[in-house]
């Protein structure tokens, strides 16, 4: 169990490719470098190292597998990784108007 | 270092999260055999048919379609879960257009068996009530995953289901197989295509 601040954002999510990677893999469930490259719109390098930063901080995982005998890399956001994201929505959402009037 | 952030900028990450998020809905990688199979399996059944009928042989077409729509039915069901595995999209997006392809097909397979055997559908006729359907199939796909030409597909096939019901004998014959060709196997190699491209390494 990982206890995310709601009142702190969170650095590492909150850079434009890394949060497009996060929210891929949050509605594709999982998805390979070339599918994620194509939703973010990054080059190649960039893209390695964003996802690199993310898989350091145990919010995605990689897997290699083979299919029609070529290596494939599939990512997929891992339980750390979904309660983050939700968190810094939480913390977004906590910052609009209208879920302040609410509280 | 945590950096703050106004009420503009969170309502533009929030914003930009839903249409990443919205995208990612029509995503669908779809390694395309399945395409490519049906539409060879019905393709070569069609041409076995001609062929019975040149060699005088004129009740094996039954048999024919029964074997080439069972392999079919069979390797659907043996590959089920390869073939999942094989797809990426989003899981509600995949679970539909599968919900789909499956209710489009049993539906086919229904009609074009049980539909001649109790001669409610003419013989003749019974590619065009089927195409009709299969139409249905393609235009759902296309729609879901935002895909215009796939969409078109489905035009394709109601504009060939509708020739299909004024003509018959042997241009009905090429029709068929140019559909299933152009409509159906081309398509196939190109979902590949693309499906090999999504997955590709860099």
């Amino acid at each position: 169990m990982h206890d995310f601040d709601y009142q702190q954002i969170d650095d590492l999510i909150h850079s434009r490719i890394r949060l497009a990677v996060m929210a891929t893999l949050a509605s594709m469930g999982q998805a390979s470098f070339s599918i994620i490259k194509e939703s973010t719109g990054a080059t190649d390098g960039n893209l390695s190292v964003h996802m690199r930063k993310l898989e350091n901080a145990d919010y995605l995982v990689v897997e290699k597998s083979f299919v029609d005998r070529k290596p494939v890399s599939i990512y997929s956001l891992t339980d750390k990784g979904k309660l983050a994201l939700k968190a810094y929505i939480q913390y977004l959402e906590n910052m609009l108007p209208l879920s302040n009037s609410k509280d | 270092m945590h950096k703050n952030i106004d009420q503009h900028e969170a309502k533009e990450q929030l914003d930009f999260i839903r249409s990443i998020m919205d995208d990612g809905q029509r995503v669908l990688a779809d390694n395309g055999f399945g395409f490519i199979l049906w539409g060879f399996l019905i393709l070569g059944a069609g041409l076995l048919t001609l062929l019975f009928d040149y060699m005088d042989i004129h009740d094996a077409e039954g048999w024919i379609y029964l074997v080439c729509i069972g392999i079919g039915w069979v390797y659907m069901i043996a590959h089920r879960d390869k073939e999942r595995k094989q797809t990426f999209g989003n899981p509600l997006t995949i679970r539909i257009i599968n919900a789909i392809w499956t209710a489009v097909l049993l539906a086919m397979t229904m009609m074009g068996f049980l539909g001649i055997i109790s001669e409610t559908i003419r013989s003749d006729y019974i590619c065009s009530v089927l195409f009709t359907t299969l139409g249905i199939a393609y235009y759902v796909q296309g729609v879901i995953t935002g895909k215009s030409w796939v969409r078109n597909l489905g035009f394709g096939w109601w504009l060939g289901a509708g020739l299909l019901y004024f003509i018959n004998g042997l241009w009905a014959d090429i029709l068929i197989a140019a559909m299933m060709i152009g409509l159906q196997i081309i398509p196939g190699f190109i979902f590949r295509k693309q499906w090999k491209i999504q997955l590709a390494e860099d």
